[in-house]
């Protein structure tokens, strides 16, 4: 068998460097080699003028993971031809999937550089919907970390939606979504179900085999006033909700989500406390909140009951038996006083002019709140 | 009054969640007092018709403080009868500072979910 070394991507963030790599990249070096081999074939033709491919072009011949490379997460693939030829470089196929590399390096390269795209062509592009479908915001595949030009292919999810911009749906994308809603109707025959997203939206999406005895769980559920959070991912069209074309996990909301009880509040009719007083929350005010909150406040904290403060305002207080921790929010400031009162020891305290828009001022609550017990668990 | 009284107050239902009373039942918002029933001339399930059905307004169910619980917080009591309410009362903060007026609503409130809703339709 004979081996040659063909590309070395690297992956970079904080998910990486401790030389391993999360299971989730394989499936960016499934669709890597998908866009390989069309563009190798691609090339191949272009190069013979050949409408049909010779029969031993695929033949002995694949891509296959090595190892993830010591010092950094580093996936190293490398071509395996398992026939006899000794001059691997030589052959076409070889010639022709170096060519596609190359090709996705330079459109990569000029993706990051804001050039218009043009060594790939553009019905090739859709591909990349399915490469770096995982990167965080902080996290970059270098596709040529060792170009001695300089230009490494860095390749974001920027750079991901500018090669999808660039391709024939440029509407078209997917991304890893939360979206939390109601389930409304199951199809069994299709095998599909109804879900109305809380952001906006209803769609239809196919029910992967696993989840249908959970999602019909769920409609009762949610015939009931409840709601369910769908980890996954979607197909956006022109930055609309279109499709669910993965789910990973179904979960029940609490009563307290905050996404389910802020559009509650934002939903409350005029005159809501006696028929004349009483304002619904301000959209843009719970909007700002949930921002700060779903940024600075950790998972692993009891959520705060919210109720509506008849100016429009936001009531937000966390109660534990004989303890309570509250502040209001106004359209009028970031800068809050928050309360704690404790009546099993007769104990009260101000904390004033917290912050919400800094992760101290929401780290000034948190403190409050483990000091006195609430942290869940 | 006679410390041991009960005072009813309505809960509005978005002032009630999972079980808990909330804040607000007891913020006097832009007043420097609440409403409540005389728990010695009315039970809790009559003032909950009693507002229902003269006021015509909202209640999820009755919470209870004992007068005595108000005073112990530095709030006021005093009674308010009027021609469609003869049992009405008033909690009344006007004496405490405003910005410790929260201090209190969150005192009443701990108190009354100790006790939790007195009375649920």
């Amino acid at each position: 068998m004979t081996i040659e070394k063909f590309w070395s991507p690297r992956y970079n963030g904080k998910r990486f460097i401790d030389h391993t790599l999360p299971i989730d990249a394989l499936r960016d070096l499934v669709a890597l080699k998908e866009l390989l081999d069309r563009l190798a074939v691609y090339h191949f033709k272009q190069q013979n003028n050949r409408k049909r491919m010779p029969s031993s072009f695929f033949s002995n011949f694949s891509l296959n993971l090595q190892n993830v490379a010591e010092g950094s997460a580093k996936p190293v693939l490398v071509i395996l031809l398992t026939s006899t030829i000794l001059n691997i470089q030589a052959s076409p196929a070889y010639m022709a999937y170096t060519a596609a590399k190359n090709m996705i390096i330079k459109a990569i390269n000029q993706a990051d550089a804001d050039e218009q795209i043009t060594a790939i062509p553009r019905e090739y592009l859709r591909k990349f919907d399915k490469i770096g479908l995982n990167l965080q915001d902080d996290e970059a595949i270098e596709f040529a970390p060792n170009a001695v030009d300089g230009k490494k292919a860095i390749y974001t999810q920027q750079t991901r939606k500018k090669l999808l911009q660039a391709s024939s749906s440029p509407e078209v994308f997917t991304k890893n979504v939360v979206l939390r809603g109601q389930v409304d109707e199951v199809n069994a025959k299709g095998m599909t179900f109804e879900f109305s997203s809380l952001a906006g939206g209803k769609i239809s999406s196919s029910i992967p085999d696993d989840f249908f005895d959970q999602l019909h769980k769920e409609l009762a559920f949610c015939k009931h006033g409840g709601y369910v959070v769908i980890t996954g991912e979607a197909r956006y069209s022109d930055s609309h909700l279109e499709t669910i074309t993965n789910i990973i996990s179904v979960d029940e909301l609490d009563d307290l989500d905050i996404f389910v009880q802020l559009k509650d509040l934002t939903e409350l009719s005029y005159g809501w406390l006696d028929g004349e007083t009483g304002l619904p929350l301000d959209k843009q005010l719970a909007h700002w909140f949930e921002q700060r909150f779903s940024s600075f406040f950790p998972d692993d904290y009891p959520n705060p009951y919210l109720s509506p403060r008849p100016n429009g305002g936001l009531g937000v207080e966390w109660q534990i038996e004989d303890k309570a921790i509250s502040f209001n929010i106004s359209q009028k400031s970031n800068l809050v006083d928050v309360y704690f009162v404790d009546i099993s020891k007769d104990k009260e305290d101000i904390l004033e002019s917290v912050d919400l828009d800094t992760e101290q001022g929401w780290q000034s609550i948190v403190a409050l709140l483990n000091k006195e017990g609430h942290k869940n668990g | 009054m006679d410390k041991s009284t009960i005072l009813f107050r309505q809960i509005h239902p978005k002032f009630f969640k999972k079980g808990r009373i909330l804040e607000c039942a007891f913020d006097p918002f832009d007043h420097n007092d609440i409403s409540v029933y005389d728990g010695s001339k009315i039970t809790a399930k009559e003032s909950y018709n009693h507002y229902k059905n003269t006021f015509n307004l909202e209640s999820i169910g009755v919470a209870g403080l004992l007068v005595e619980e108000c005073e112990q917080t530095r709030v006021t009591v005093t009674l308010a009868p009027s021609v469609k309410n003869p049992a009405h009362c008033l909690i009344d903060f006007s004496n405490i500072p405003v910005k410790e007026r929260r201090l209190k609503v969150m005192r009443l409130c701990l108190l009354a979910n100790k006790r939790g809703l007195v009375y649920k339709p």
